[in-house]
């Protein structure tokens, strides 16, 4: 753990996650008020003491709104990760290990994926199946697929050559059992630092989906649909997009950090390149 | 004091004169448009959309009939008009000399060709029943139009003057959809599809005096923020319908701006599927009414712009009958209501918002709040305008919606079963059918506002408010107009101060 913390950019990138995972917890159970309740009374107020974020144009409390919208943030870069880390180590590991054919055809498809503009077919596909958080998410899981079969595939067919794999296979291990004792372990570090860096970029792009108004739904709060909402009030209403936005900035630095220190510790050549 | 008195007098002189000169409308000018959505078309006999009229209707296109500023029916094509006695035999005389912009002339035998064609089986008319009470038309020449109906129809002079019964020449009709040919003051130009249709001024109007301007241009922004942003740069000098309601107070602050807090003949309504369950059951329809504040509603998506109705009726509209009282804001009688009708716990629905129109994005998010303090959970869904006009306009594939109803005198809507709020009350159609046939003012105020009371009562749709004008413009654009008596931007008046 220290190995970690001594490292800054990890530090920094831990205190600023933690702040984001610790508002979503508390929404989870407690908002100073209910996120979704509206007050024509209250509606369009600066920070106070009672609104330190201020109230949107249905007087909804935005600090209440942006807690909520943590665990909205936090749900689709966990989940984009999922799909796209499970199915693409999947893919990555056949094509190391069986290679030609397998190989040829997982990077292809990899290829094609790599080929669309993320975020264009993103629309595409929201657009299709109907904007919802879960399409949302199922879009840029696809995504991360050919981004984690890539990384897996070339860091296991250079643990594939090492001895202790030939020492394995000679001791009469399975195969799956390689695979699964001696390679994956061996792959992991990378496909966290990667882990962390696109659960950052699909915050990003949930943001980006939700601002379109192809991602998650209202009255749900999600950054990106606040952006979205605030922008006719921005001249009469700044902190409506100010803290939402604030919050996008925050989470996605604070995991950026934390990626690039995973990768500081974990990754050895890095270490010596220094 | 002789000096200062010269000086007076010349204030004085000179006061009257400034004002005269700023009121007397001056020729010339382009005059740029926005409205949020592009017609399907150009034809308004051809679909009902009010976008295609917002462009068309008294521009390019007229009928014989017009609707003036204050809603009162005035002369278009027919100068005057007579109804006989028994209320059945309508005589037109019709403006002498009129020509449609390709050059074919106007005339009787044009108008009778018009008004058969909408009532034709294959007619494409959004309403063929305006045409088909027609029993005959005759015409003894050819600036006289005399059309027998089959019945009275006490809406049959209102119908006339609708964008579904707009003149189109015989000739060049075929191509109205995409190249309007009219009678109007502006001919067609182009029309540059996701962007903007121009006309310019018709040099040959049967009016001398009008257009002022030269040329018209009506663009489509969707979003309201880039209408307002557009307005202050400059790229355009009018928006003309419903601009943002939380931006139009503080560009009525400005000088360089105006901003009119008309009224419409819209009203926006939660329509809602009455065949669908739970909505079928009256019980739960009328503890929904009960569960809408519609003063919160109008404040917290109009902000404040708007007045409330309880029923399909636009108080600008004549026989208005004030209905807000029947299902005032009580969500303690809705929930009541609720387990009355067997949902004690509510129940759970979608909501389809239309995307393009902001104020029923909003309305349904606040209603969605409303409903579910008395249980009723909604689901939101966003859609866009063709799956809207398709998916619930068309086959009625949906629980509630959220939507602006914009033509006068639309309350026979009520009396089609299969319309998609799908409705069928035979007490409705005999009411409805009464007020049609009403002879004098009495009886059709007495019959209109009992229609507005049996939909009152019944609960069909959540009546919310009756939509404002709120156009916004730079302040050298005059007589534009201030209430929208009928579907329709009319910039026949419409002149730019220099």
């Amino acid at each position: 753990m220290k190995r970690f913390f001594g490292n800054l950019n990890f530090s920094v990138g831990f205190a600023l996650s933690a702040v984001v995972i610790i508002a979503a917890g508390i929404s989870l159970i407690w908002t100073p008020f209910d996120a979704n309740k509206m007050s024509a009374v209250e509606r369009l107020q600066g920070p106070s003491w009672s609104h330190p974020l201020g109230t949107d144009q249905y007087g909804r409390d935005t600090l209440s709104r942006v807690m909520t919208g943590a665990v909205n943030s936090i749900i689709v870069g966990l989940v984009t990760v999922a799909i796209g880390l499970s199915i693409g180590i999947v893919m990555g590991l056949a094509a190391s290990y069986y290679g030609r054919f397998v190989d040829e055809a997982v990077m292809r498809f990899s290829d094609l994926l790599f080929g669309f503009p993320a975020v264009l077919t993103a629309i595409l596909i929201t657009s299709t199946l109907g904007p919802s958080m879960i399409n949302a998410m199922l879009a840029i899981g696809i995504f991360y697929i050919p981004v984690f079969a890539r990384l897996t595939r070339a860091v296991a067919i250079t643990v594939y050559e090492r001895e202790f794999i030939t020492a394995a296979r000679a001791g009469g291990v399975s195969e799956l059992g390689i695979m699964w004792r001696h390679v994956l372990p061996n792959i992991l570090s990378p496909l966290l630092i990667q882990g962390t860096i696109q659960f950052a970029v699909a915050i990003l792009a949930e943001a980006g989906l939700s601002y379109l108004g192809l991602g998650t739904q209202p009255p749900a709060a999600s950054w990106g649909r606040m952006l979205n909402e605030a922008q006719t009030f921005m001249s009469r209403a700044p902190w409506m997009a100010v803290f939402p936005g604030l919050a996008i900035a925050w989470a996605v630095l604070g995991i950026n950090l934390l990626g690039d220190g995973l990768r500081d510790t974990l990754d050895p050549k890095m270490v010596r390149a220094r | 004091m002789k000096k200062s008195m010269i000086v007076l007098l010349a204030v004085a002189l000179m006061v009257p004169v400034q004002w005269a000169l700023a009121d007397t409308p001056q020729k010339g000018g382009n005059l740029i448009v926005c409205k949020p959505a592009e017609p399907p078309g150009l034809d308004p006999t051809a679909n009902t959309a009010a976008a295609i009229d917002r462009v068309v209707y008294s521009n390019i296109y007229e009928g014989l009939i017009k609707v003036n500023r204050n809603g009162e029916f005035i002369p278009g094509l027919a100068t005057t008009w007579s109804v006989s006695a028994n209320g059945k035999i309508y005589t037109f005389s019709l403006r002498k000399g009129v020509t449609f912009h390709n050059g074919e002339p106007f005339n009787s035998q044009v108008a009778k060709w018009n008004l058969e064609r909408n009532a034709a089986p294959t007619t494409k008319n959004a309403h063929p029943e305006f045409f088909r009470g027609i029993e005959k038309i005759e015409t003894p020449d050819d600036v006289t139009l005399v059309v027998t109906l089959k019945d009275v129809d006490a809406l049959f002079i209102a119908h006339m003057a609708e964008g579904d019964a707009v003149m189109l020449p015989m000739k060049g009709y075929e191509n109205a959809a995409s190249g309007p040919v009219g009678t109007g003051p502006f001919k067609f130009v182009q029309w540059v599809r996701g962007d903007r249709v121009e006309m310019v001024r018709n040099d040959k109007y049967w009016n001398p005096a009008l257009p002022y301007l030269d040329k018209v241009t009506y663009k489509f922004i969707g979003d309201v923020s880039a209408q307002i942003a557009a307005l202050k740069a400059g790229d355009i000098d009018v928006i003309g319908y419903i601009a943002a309601p939380e931006q139009a107070s503080e560009m009525g602050k400005d000088q360089r701006f105006k901003v009119f807090a008309g009224t419409t003949t819209g009203e926006v309504i939660m329509s809602t599927n009455n065949k669908k369950k739970p909505f079928d059951n009256k019980l739960v329809r009328q503890a929904m009414a009960f569960a809408i504040d519609r003063k919160a509603v109008i404040n917290l998506v109009m902000f404040g712009y708007g007045t409330p109705i309880g029923s399909h009726w636009s108080p600008s509209t004549p026989y208005y009958k004030d209905l807000t009282g029947k299902f005032a804001y009580n969500p303690k009688k809705a929930k009541e209501l609720l387990a009355q009708a067997g949902y004690p716990n509510g129940f759970e629905a979608t909501i389809k918002l239309p995307a393009i129109y902001s104020y029923s994005r909003r309305a349904g998010e606040v209603i969605t709040d409303m409903l579910g303090q008395v249980g009723i959970k909604l689901k939101i869904e966003v859609v866009e305008w063709g799956y809207w006009l398709d998916r619930i306009f068309k086959q009625k594939d949906y629980d509630l919606t959220m939507i602006g109803h914009v033509e006068a005198w639309d309350i026979g809507i009520y009396a089609k079963p299969d319309y998609y709020f799908q409705y069928d009350s035979k007490e409705f159609r005999d009411a409805y059918s009464a007020a049609l046939k009403a002879s004098n003012e009495k009886e059709k105020a007495q019959w209109f506002g009992r229609c507005q009371e049996i939909i009152a009562d019944d609960a069909v749709n959540g009546y919310l408010f009756s939509a404002p004008s709120l156009p916004v413009m730079k302040a050298g654009v005059m007589n534009w107009w201030e209430n929208y008596p009928t579907i329709a931007l009319d910039a026949t008046e419409v002149w730019i101060k220099k």
